[in-house]
C-alpha cells in the first residue's frame, strides 16, 4: 500500500469517528507526514532473511523427497555375538549409520551451503549487547573480598594414605621463591581521541542445526519414534576417517565451530608400548629435531591448500614459540621439554584488525604440525564469520591507561609482599588491537564471544631465563565497563595455592605452622 | 499480486514447492515486523519468524482460500507461534506487549517526539489487551479489518467497532497531536 493510500485510510478512520476533523485535513496531513518518520526500527536483518530463505529451500527438497531411510537396529541386538560388543563398537556403529545417512543426503540433489566463510559485519545501535560486565549484583560482593593470601602456604599433604588430618599432622611446606614484576612504561605519548569504539560480537547461525537435522530425523533406529520430539535441532556431530593418519572432524553447530583432530587409532604411537624410562627416552624429541619455522609453516600451508580450507578471514601464519621460551629458560636442557607438535596460528582478522588473546598473543585459526611425522595433526578455530558491531564508551584518559598498564593489564601478576626479588619490565608504545573476550551473562547463564578494543603494550625486556614466564605483552582493555569490572573488583591473578584440605580439627590452616609438632603416623 | 499469489499458492499445493520462495519474499518483512512488535527482541523475532515460515511451508497443502486470505492465514500462524512461545516459557506475557520496543534509535535528535511516544505508550498500557492488540494490528501492522477478523477470529464488525471505541477512549485521554502520532506510528 502506498504511503498516500495509507494516510487516507487512517484519515477515514478518524473521520468515521469524528466528521468534524475534516476541517483540519491540511494540518493533519502535514503532521502525518512528519510523524511517519518516527517509524520504529525493527532491526530487520537481510542476512537473516537470506539464511532463512536458504533453509526453507532445503526444507522444500526434503518435503519433495518424502522418503525415509530405515535402519533396523533391533535385529542386530538379537544376534548372540552382540552380547560381546563393547560400548565403543556400538558407538562406531552409530557413527557409521550417521555417515551413511549423511552420504545419502549429500548425493541427493544440491549441497546445503551454510556460508560459514562469508565475513559479514552488521552495524547495530550503541550498547546493543547490553552490559559487558559479567558479574551480577550478588557476585560483586563475593568478588570484592580482601584478596590477601596467607603469608605462608600451608600444605596439608593428605594424598594417598587416607589418614584423617589431626592437629599434629599438619605439615608446613616452604613457600616457593616468588619474583615480583614491576611494569614501567617507557613508550611514547598515547593519544586516544575517540569516546567510543566498536565491540564485535560473533553471531551464531542457528539455521545450520535446523538445515541438517532432517537428514538424521529420517533415520529410524527402531527403538523409539524420533518424530515425537518437537522440532529437534542438530547440535553437533562427528565424522571419522578410518585410514592411516586419518582425522576426526567435529562439528559444533551450536557454536558454529569445526575442529579437526587425529583419529589416534590410525596414527602410530610406538611409545604406548613403553614400560620404562629408557624406552620413552628413545622417542623423545630433541631440539635438533625441530625444523625451521618456514618448513613448519610450509607443512601447514600445504594442508590448508590440500583440504581447501578457507583462510580468507585470517592473516599470515605465525609460529607459536611459547614452548621455546620455556625450553631456553630451563637450566638442564636434558630435562627440558621439546613438544611433538608445533602450533601455527593464522590470526583472525575482523574489519582489518588482527585479533589477540588477553595475553597479547595472536588468536585465530590454529594448525598443529606433528614434528615426528611432518604432518598436520589438528586444526582448531574454523568458525563462522558473522558479527554484529556496536559502539561502546571507551576510556580515553591516557594517564589512567598507562596506570592500568603499569598494574599489569588484564593478566597482571599477583604481588607477593614476601617475594625474594623484584624485576622491572619495560613497556613499549602500545598498539591498538582487538581482544577476544568472553562475556558471561549471569542472568541467562550464557557465554558469548565478543571482541573488544584494547591497547597492547609490548614488554621490551622479557626475562629470558625465568621459567614459566609466558607473558609477552600487557593488554589494557579500553571499554569502560570492562575496565570497571576487571580492575576494580579483582586484586589480581594469583598463583595456584598449594593443596589445601579442610582439616578435621579446628586449626586454621592459614595460621603459622611454627607450633606444629612431629607427625605420629601410628595414631 | 492477489491473482498471482493465488496462482503461486496453487502451484505449491500441486507440489511445486520452490514457488513458496516467492511467497516468502513477499511476506518475510511483514511477518518479522508483526512478530517483533509483539516480542520486542530481534533474536526472538527471528527465531519465531523462522518457525512461522517452516510451519507455513509444511502446511501449505492445508490452506483453504475459501476460509480467508493467505495473508491472514500466515499472520494467524505467526500469532499462534508467538502465543505458543510464551506459553512454553510459562511467563505471564501479554502478546500485545510492545513495552520493550526501542524507538530511541530513530529519535536521538527529536526529543519532543520521543517524549510524545513515551506518553503514547503509557496511554496504550491503560487499554485492555484486546483494545491494545487491535490498535497495533490496525496501525502498526497496517492490517485491514478483514485481515484482523480472520487472524483473531472475531467478526469484521466487532473489529471495527472495537477500533472505533478504542480511538474514542484515546481521544478523551490524549491530546490530538499525540493521537495522530499513535495512529500513524507504523
Amino acid at each position: 500500500m502506498s504511503k498516500n493510500n495509507l494516510i487516507q485510510n487512517i484519515l477515514n478512520d478518524l473521520y468515521q469517528y469524528d466528521p468534524e476533523l475534516k476541517k483540519e485535513e491540511k494540518h493533519l496531513i502535514k503532521i502525518i507526514n512528519n510523524l511517519i518518520k518516527t517509524r520504529p526500527n525493527t532491526k530487520f536483518d537481510e542476512n537473516f532473511a537470506n539464511q532463512l530463505r536458504a533453509q526453507l529451500m532445503a526444507k522444500v527438497e526434503e518435503l519433495k523427497e518424502n522418503k525415509s531411510t530405515t535402519f533396523k537396529f533391533w535385529p542386530l541386538l538379537n544376534l548372540k555375538y552382540m552380547k560381546n560388543l563393547t560400548y565403543a563398537a556400538v558407538g562406531l556403529t552409530v557413527i557409521a549409520l550417521l555417515l551413511v545417512s549423511t552420504f545419502i543426503y549429500l548425493n541427493q540433489g544440491e549441497q546445503t551451503k551454510l556460508a560459514y566463510d562469508k565475513m559479514t559485519i552488521s552495524q547495530v545501535g550503541n550498547n546493543a549487547f547490553g552490559s559487558l560486565k559479567s558479574t551480577g549484583p550478588d557476585q560483586a560482593a563475593a568478588v570484592n573480598q580482601d584478596a590477601t593470601l596467607p603469608s605462608k602456604a600451608a600444605g596439608l599433604g593428605g594424598g594417598g594414605g587416607g589418614q584423617a588430618l589431626t592437629e599434629g599432622s599438619i605439615i608446613g611446606m616452604p613457600a616457593p621463591d616468588y619474583t615480583n614484576y614491576n611494569y614501567v612504561y617507557k613508550g611514547g605519548p598515547i593519544s586516544l581521541t575517540e569516546t567510543e569504539m566498536p565491540v564485535y560480537k560473533k553471531i551464531i547461525d542457528k539455521s545450520s542445526g535446523q538445515n541438517l537435522v532432517s537428514n538424521f530425523t529420517k533415520v529410524n533406529f527402531g527403538l523409539f519414534n524420533l518424530g515425537k520430539f518437537s522440532n529437534p535441532e542438530l547440535q553437533n556431530f562427528s565424522l571419522i576417517e578410518n585410514r592411516d593418519y586419518g582425522y576426526i572432524l567435529y562439528f559444533s553447530l551450536s557454536e558454529n565451530l569445526i575442529s579437526i583432530f587425529p583419529n589416534w587409532e590410525k596414527w602410530p604411537r610406538p611409545e604406548s608400548a613403553c614400560r620404562d624410562e629408557k624406552c620413552f627416552e628413545q622417542y623423545r624429541l630433541k631440539i635438533s629435531d625441530i625444523p625451521a619455522d618456514e618448513n613448519i609453516i610450509a607443512i601447514a600451508d600445504r594442508f590448508i591448500k590440500e583440504y581447501e580450507i578457507n583462510t580468507a578471514n585470517y592473516g599470515e601464519a605465525q609460529v607459536n614459540k611459547q614452548w621455546l621460551r620455556a625450553y631456553q629458560s630451563t637450566p638442564d636442557k636434558s630435562m627440558a621439554y621439546v613438544p611433538e607438535t608445533i602450533t601455527i596460528v593464522y590470526p583472525l582478522i575482523i574489519n582489518n584488525q588482527t585479533i589477540y588473546d588477553e595475553g597479547g598473543n595472536v588468536s585465530g585459526l590454529q594448525v598443529e604440525v606433528n614434528i615426528k611425522y611432518n604432518k598436520v595433526s589438528s586444526v582448531y578455530g574454523l568458525s563462522s564469520s558473522s558479527y554484529e558491531s556496536s559502539n561502546y564508551q571507551i576510556e580515553n584518559d591516557n594517564e589512567k591507561i598507562i596506570t592500568l598498564a603499569e598494574q599489569g593489564g588484564l593478566n597482571r601478576l599477583w604481588y607477593n609482599p614476601e617475594a625474594s626479588e623484584a624485576v622491572d619490565l619495560e613497556l613499549g608504545t602500545p598498539t591498538k588491537s582487538l581482544i577476544r573476550y568472553w562475556h558471561y551473562d549471569q542472568e541467562k547463564n550464557l557465554s558469548s564471544e565478543i571482541f573488544i578494543p584494547a591497547l597492547t603494550f609490548p614488554i621490551n625486556n622479557l626475562p629470558e631465563q625465568t621459567p614459566y614466564f609466558y607473558q609477552t605483552a600487557v593488554v589494557v582493555p579500553l571499554i569502560k565497563e570492562v575496565i570497571e569490572e576487571r580492575f576494580n573488583n579483582d586484586g589480581g591473578t594469583y598463583p595456584m595455592p598449594l593443596l589445601e584440605e579442610k582439616p578435621t580439627s579446628s586449626i586454621n590452616p592459614h595460621e603459622t605452622t611454627d607450633e606444629i609438632t612431629d607427625i605420629n603416623i601410628n595414631e | 499480486m492477489e491473482g498471482n499469489e493465488a496462482n503461486i499458492i496453487k502451484q505449491c499445493q500441486r507440489g511445486n514447492l520452490e514457488k513458496f520462495g516467492e511467497l516468502y519474499d513477499q511476506y518475510i518483512k511483514k511477518i518479522y515486523n508483526f512478530i517483533f512488535y509483539k516480542t520486542g527482541q530481534k533474536e526472538t523475532a527471528e527465531d519465531l519468524t523462522s518457525h512461522t515460515f517452516i510451519k507455513a511451508l509444511e502446511n501449505i497443502g492445508k490452506y483453504n482460500s475459501t476460509k480467508g486470505s493467505f495473508s491472514s492465514w500466515l499472520y494467524r500462524i505467526a500469532r499462534n507461534t508467538v502465543i505458543d512461545y510464551y506459553r512454553t516459557r510459562k511467563e505471564n506475557f501479554d502478546i500485545t506487549d510492545f513495552t520493550n520496543l526501542s524507538s530511541d534509535e530513530n529519535l536521538e535528535d527529536q526529543t519532543d517526539l520521543k517524549q510524545q511516544l513515551e506518553k503514547v505508550q503509557k496511554y496504550l498500557l491503560n487499554l485492555k489487551a484486546e483494545q491494545r492488540e487491535i490498535i497495533i494490528m490496525r496501525v502498526w501492522d497496517g492490517l485491514s479489518y478483514e485481515e484482523i477478523s480472520q487472524i483473531t477470529g472475531k467478526s469484521q464488525a466487532s473489529c471495527k467497532m472495537l477500533f472505533l471505541r478504542t480511538i474514542n477512549k484515546l481521544r478523551k485521554d490524549l491530546p490530538l497531536n499525540i493521537l495522530i502520532l499513535l495512529l500513524l506510528k507504523l
